[in-house]
């Protein structure tokens, strides 16, 4: 399975070193939206290397937008998860715009997901996160969160119909 | 009313415009949108678009262009699916196995497309010319800067067509080389009239598809008619557009709009791609002449591009189309030609009348706002459908 995630970590220090283990679970290669790359190249590239899975963070792939400021990923046929590590109202816009069918948005746990739906009616699928800890303390936490991945990942391919 | 709307992508051009006219005439609606990977067979979609159309309540679906497997969930549903479409061809193969679902109201720009498929038994299928959003194009202005930029004796918005023709043409026996190279002759001087593809007979077709396995056995591939036929379509489009383009870069300045460059195109400005809702209207405005080259295989409909150029209030120099020509006045409204070197001569005398052109623009104007608002079209479109607003 060809899996793509995206993540910026010029905005968010914690993207890299979560991505691996993240890569770790589910094979995979990570795209740092923050590298400085054009965004038009960079939309080509992704779409390019026809991905059957998209997994970002905190929306890292929402910066790419058509001419008429919907999402670019909206025109790539492949399953995505889009995964939050902070309440919904910290990403502002980013999450009134139309996402597509295809597109599973995971909250932080914690967060209501009834309302999250009703205050998001352009994401047409939210869903809870696991508790995954984007700032692992020890080595323990770290392998508790890997255990949480595991059980995510799990869970999202039979959602997602992988 | 509710009406569930199905985009497809990123968007389609249209939308915009006719979810204002919902906004106007009290429609409520919600949009969801998806990216198909097989326009006929997608079970992950299929589950979504249905948990979505049982979520709520709907009086019908709708969609710009149309959606095998929107009109298969909605059958299921027992759910009215409206489409109306601003591609020609419609690029759904097998069309044929869903389009005449009961439930299914689909509106084609192209009334020549649309007898076809009438004649075929789909009487489901209506013929509803395409619309301009007058009232908003009216509201977008230039600054100095861009009048300066979009500036141009011609400019064109549109792509050169890759065809596959080339390819297909060197697999064929020099028998059918022969006769396709006449076809494509023939159809090159006739505007207003696509008959190419009654002339590729089934005979032809199997000759064609004979010859491919001859030269490589194990081949699955069988080009079908009508993949031959908009491949023949693409060809001919493209050779008008770059010679066409290409004589009048000679004599005036022009800008091409698109999202590749045309290495073949000598002496013509190239501008990129510009997007439908902001930079298209402001080429149209800024424009001296807007010309309009459509897809040969398009027989009789008013392109999308030409109304979007009326609505802005652009002076429009377009191949003859016949419901152009029903609707316009040639050399009041529009400006038709018949074929290259017509077209060549009236760029010229229209570039040389400047008081002429911008009369035949406020008409065309006039008269694009007068028949073809969105409010006008999807009321009849609903009226079809049996939900009057």
């Amino acid at each position: 399975m060809n899996i793509i995630y995206l993540i910026d970590s010029k905005k968010y220090n914690y993207h890299k070193s979560l991505a691996n283990d993240f890569v770790s679970v589910t094979g995979g290669i990570i795209i740092d939206m923050g590298d400085g790359t054009d965004l038009g190249s960079r939309y080509y590239e992704i779409e390019g290397m026809s991905p059957d899975v998209i997994i970002t963070f905190d929306l890292a792939g929402h910066i790419l937008r058509t001419g008429n400021e919907s999402l670019s990923l909206n025109n790539i046929y492949a399953r995505m998860a889009h995964i939050l590590f902070h309440k919904t109202d910290y990403y502002g816009c980013d999450l009134k715009v139309r996402q597509n069918l295809s597109m599973y948005t995971y909250i932080p746990a914690g967060e209501n997901v009834e309302d999250a739906r009703g205050n998001y009616p352009e994401v047409p699928n939210i869903e809870e996160f696991v508790a995954v800890s984007y700032k692992p303390a020890d080595e323990s936490e770290h392998r508790d969160n890997i255990e949480k991945i595991k059980q995510w990942w799990e869970d999202y391919k039979r959602e997602a119909m992988l | 009313m509710k009406l569930l709307i199905f985009e497809w992508a990123a968007g389609t051009f249209t939308y915009n415009d006719i979810i204002e006219s919902f906004a106007a005439n009290g429609i409520s609606y919600r949009t969801v949108s998806y990216q198909f990977g097989d326009k006929n067979e997608d079970e992950f979609f299929e589950k979504r678009f249905t948990k979505v159309l049982k979520d709520d309540y709907y009086d019908a679906a709708f969609s710009v262009n149309y959606f095998p497997l929107v009109a298969a969930c909605c059958h299921n549903c027992n759910l009215p699916y409206i489409s109306w479409s601003y591609d020609n061809p419609l690029d759904v193969p097998d069309i044929e196995k869903t389009l005449g679902l009961p439930g299914n109201y689909v509106f084609l720009f192209d009334r020549i497309q649309t007898e076809g498929y009438r004649k075929k038994g789909f009487t489901n299928v209506y013929h509803m010319p395409l619309a301009a959003n007058c009232k908003r194009l009216e509201t977008i202005k230039l600054t100095k800067q861009e009048q300066a930029l979009y500036a141009a004796d011609v400019s064109f918005i549109g792509k050169m067509y890759d065809s596959m023709f080339g390819q297909y043409r060197e697999l064929m026996d020099e028998h059918s080389k022969g006769y396709i190279d006449a076809v494509v002759a023939a159809q090159s001087k006739v505007y207003g009239y696509w008959f190419a593809e009654e002339l590729l007979t089934d005979d032809l077709m199997k000759r064609i598809n004979d010859h491919f396995r001859e030269l490589q056995p194990d081949t699955q591939f069988i080009l079908p008619k009508e993949a031959l036929a908009y491949a023949i379509a693409a060809q001919i489009t493209r050779t008008d557009r770059l010679i066409l383009l290409n004589l009048l870069a000679k004599r005036m300045s022009v800008s091409v709009y698109s999202w590749e460059r045309c290495n073949l195109l000598q002496n013509v400005k190239f501008m990129g791609s510009c997007d439908y809702y902001g930079q298209m209207t402001k080429v149209f405005k800024a424009s001296s002449i807007n010309l309009n080259i459509t897809l040969k295989i398009s027989q009789s409909g008013i392109p999308l591009r030409v109304m979007d150029i009326l609505g802005a209030g652009g002076f429009l120099l377009s191949n003859y189309q016949p419901e152009i020509a029903e609707n316009f006045v040639d050399g009041e409204d529009v400006v038709m030609y018949e074929s290259i070197e017509d077209a060549l001569e009236k760029a010229v005398y229209y570039l040389g009348h400047d008081d002429i052109r911008r009369q035949i623009a406020q008409s065309g104007h006039n008269k694009a706002k007068e028949l073809f608002s969105y409010e006008k079209q999807l009321g009849k479109i609903f009226e079809i459908s049996g939900m009057i607003l």
